[in-house]
């Protein structure tokens, strides 16, 4: 069904943004919907066909985990009340804690602390299913309330193979270092090959609004847990206390044997046990759980911070600029998934930041036309706003204040190039200084700043480079300021269009920048660029495709 | 027999999991090129986890989850070759190991960093290394470098050479 597209990017997105971004606070200068990310049907299947490598690209592995050593300690309580749910048990060990305490003496017993040490711990895991389930709910609601989610994503996992193994535990009371350690070797814990697979349904409602923000809840998860036939085994003996009762002189000793005979009647039960209180946990704390350290980060905001070689520089070992995003929404754009990102850049090498002009940055989100992704895998909107502040970033530097031109000459810009792409006519706003030479030198201060519209366009090359293309200039633009003409002023500006007016068919076609440094990968999957165009609200859109990698 | 097939293969792989888990991944001895202007200078070799930028560009870093093996230090020598031996890169946790990080530097050694953010600014975190005992103070001077560059793992062939 359309509306309900199995997506395993999301998985994906979900553990690198919420896993490992830092946390934004205030006082950042973002740029709202900085860049907007569509995904089309096609681009989530790409990243559905190997999400494996995907994670394994971003350094995490998600079918194995090794841990040399590990250590776990519980909270300190009365072995009574690490029983829950359990009140009959719970009542007879306090009756024998009471009972020892009365008729012992020499030992006493208080709270417990459990210290478990494991080592050499392997995990094994074969995912039958590892995907995502979206629904766009706006479909559903003929009138939408305050509080539907702009998304909902239902989280299916699904193993039908598991192993744990540890090559050694040993657990002991470090508050009663009379019982010494028990423990196990070359233990191995999985579930058995007759058994369910273990199954995982985690609903996921994502939020936007202008009071809350960007918000995410998380619903009661619905997982098999009690169900599971688990196996145990280990090698022979159980590691055991050494107990030795004195009567009179005659030594009583326990019989270990039998008492790993008891564990192992037992552990069937002990797993049971485990399992069905997991499961109570999971039902009942588990969304709260799950959201409390969740909203922890989005109360605040989400920020992934990186480098980028400035526009422009010399070479590459300039000082990169440091930019950063923040998801500010998640939605659904008919069949394609949208993901908007704020976003900063900065000049580490300025020790001051500014505030780049409203009326520079995009002031609507992008008009995306759905038609234009057919057959793509995902398009890029580039907010005009994060490109001026790029581009006066790197002005700063000096990197953009001369224009080379053929034949060695070069054009001097005396102000910070500024795209303006929502406007009718798309330009690159720039004011030049020219010496005007022989006769007419003398009718003005030399040297002279014009500025104009140079009209512009994004064309993608076979390489998959996108250039910045001049399409002549916008002549209603052209400014010469009255101070610096010395006679008959209108007749001079007259000139100065007609000169630029000879210069034409020159900037037409004129490459002003080529391959320029937009994104060419996601998550480290590379991207080519199939396609660009300019979107009237002020973005720049580009259509990619994903390579093999 | 589709079913006994596909059961027999998943055990294999858990097996295989389970045995090249405590192994680590054992990385080959290479080459790398092109360093001749930095002869004398220090190389500085980390083999991490690490993620690229979510939306990649010239001159990103790998953000590092953890420097499973490292530094590897080497001098540079007038050809501008660095012969790198073979080392085993162990696995931890829930990472997998898949840059190289080489960063050349002057200074007696290089502290490695994570851009982040905190308190509306960029700032610089020293990274996390799985063994415990290497210490290499943060500090400005110890952060500089002359030139930072990382590959895949996947890029890395043994016995074969790396132009950096």
């Amino acid at each position: 069904m359309r509306w309900a597209k199995r997506l395993k990017i999301l998985l994906f997105l979900y553990l690198l943004v919420f896993g490992s971004m830092a946390q934004a606070q205030e006082g950042s200068r973002f740029i709202p919907h900085s860049i907007g990310v569509y995904f089309t049907p096609q681009g989530q299947d790409f990243f559905a066909q190997d999400l494996e490598g995907l994670f394994y690209n971003n350094g995490i592995s998600i079918n194995q985990a090794y841990f040399g050593k590990f250590q776990y300690e519980t909270q300190e309580k009365y072995l009574e009340e690490m029983i829950p749910n359990q009140h009959q048990l719970a009542n007879v060990i306090r009756t024998l804690r009471e009972g020892i305490a009365r008729y012992l003496v020499g030992l006493e017993l208080g709270k417990h602390k459990f210290q478990i040490d494991f080592e050499d711990l392997d995990v094994a895991i074969n995912w039958r299913e590892l995907g995502i389930e979206i629904i766009d709910p706006q479909l559903f609601d003929d009138e939408l309330e305050s509080n539907t989610p702009t998304l909902t994503m239902n989280l299916n996992l699904e193993v039908d193979r598991f192993q744990l193994s540890v090559g050694k535990v040993r657990a002991r009371d470090i508050n009663h270092p009379i019982f010494g350690e028990i423990g196990l070797d070359d233990l191995m814990i999985s579930m058995q090959q007759n058994g369910p697979a273990l199954y995982l349904n985690l609903p996921v409602n994502f939020y936007s609004s202008e009071k809350k923000g960007f918000y995410v809840e998380v619903g009661t998860p619905d997982m098999n847990l009690e169900a599971l036939n688990l196996g145990m085994e280990y090698r022979p003996p159980m590691i055991l206390p050494s107990v030795e009762l004195n009567i009179n002189g005659h030594s009583i000793t326990v019989n270990q044997d039998e008492v790993e005979l008891l564990f192992n009647e037992q552990k069937e039960q002990i797993f049971q046990t485990a399992q069905r209180e997991l499961q109570i946990w999971a039902d009942e704390n588990a969304a709260a759980f799950i959201n409390q350290v969740a909203m922890k980060k989005i109360d605040s905001g989400l920020i992934e911070t990186n480098t980028m070689l400035p526009p422009g520089a010399p070479n590459i070992f300039a000082r990169n600029f440091e930019w950063g995003l923040k998801v500010a929404g998640i939605d659904m754009f008919g069949d394609h998934l949208h993901i908007g990102l704020d976003g900063f850049v900065t000049d580490p090498t300025q020790s001051n930041d500014f505030d780049l002009d409203q009326s520079l940055q995009a002031q609507a989100l992008p008009h995306m036309n759905s038609s234009k992704l057919q057959g793509r895998d995902l398009a890029l909107s580039l907010n005009q706003g994060f490109v001026n502040k790029i581009i006066k970033l790197s002005s700063l530097r000096g990197y953009f204040s001369h224009v080379e031109l053929d034949a060695g000459e070069s054009i001097k810009l005396t102000k910070t190039p500024v795209l303006k792409l929502d406007q009718k006519k798309p330009a690159l706003q720039i004011e030049v200084e020219y010496e005007v030479e022989g006769i007419q030198g003398w009718f003005v201060k030399n040297p002279i700043r014009i500025s104009f519209d140079l009209m512009v366009d994004f064309v993608a090359d076979a390489q998959g480079q996108i250039s910045l293309i001049g399409r002549g200039v916008n002549l209603d633009t052209v400014f010469l300021d009255s101070k610096y003409i010395r006679l008959f002023t209108s007749k001079v500006r007259a000139a100065a269009k007609d000169e630029i007016k000879e210069m034409q068919s020159d900037l037409d076609g004129y490459v002003i920048m080529e391959g320029l440094p937009l994104p060419d990968a996601l998550f480290g999957i590379p991207m080519i660029k199939k396609n660009a165009e300019i979107d009237k609200n002020g973005h720049l859109l580009i259509y990619l495709d994903f390579l093999k990698y | 027999m589709k079913t006994i097939y596909k059961t027999v293969c998943s055990g294999l792989v858990l097996l295989l999991l389970t045995l090249t888990a405590q192994a680590g991944t054992q990385v080959g001895a290479f080459s790398v090129r092109g360093l001749e202007k930095y002869s004398g200078a220090k190389l500085s070799l980390y083999y991490v986890s690490g993620r690229p930028a979510g939306l990649g560009t010239n001159g990103q870093e790998i953000h590092v989850n953890k420097v499973l093996k490292g530094p590897e230090k080497y001098r540079i020598t007038g050809d501008g070759v660095v012969a790198i031996k073979s080392v085993n890169v162990p696995r931890d946790g829930w990472t997998s190991y898949n840059y190289l990080i080489f960063v050349v530097h002057t200074q007696p050694a290089h502290a490695l960093t994570n851009p982040d953010y905190r308190n509306g600014r960029v700032t610089r975190d020293p990274v996390r290394y799985y063994e415990s005992d290497v210490n290499i103070e943060y500090s400005k001077v110890n952060n500089s470098f002359e030139y930072k560059t990382y590959k895949t793992s996947r890029e890395v062939q043994q016995g074969g050479s790396i132009d950096l």
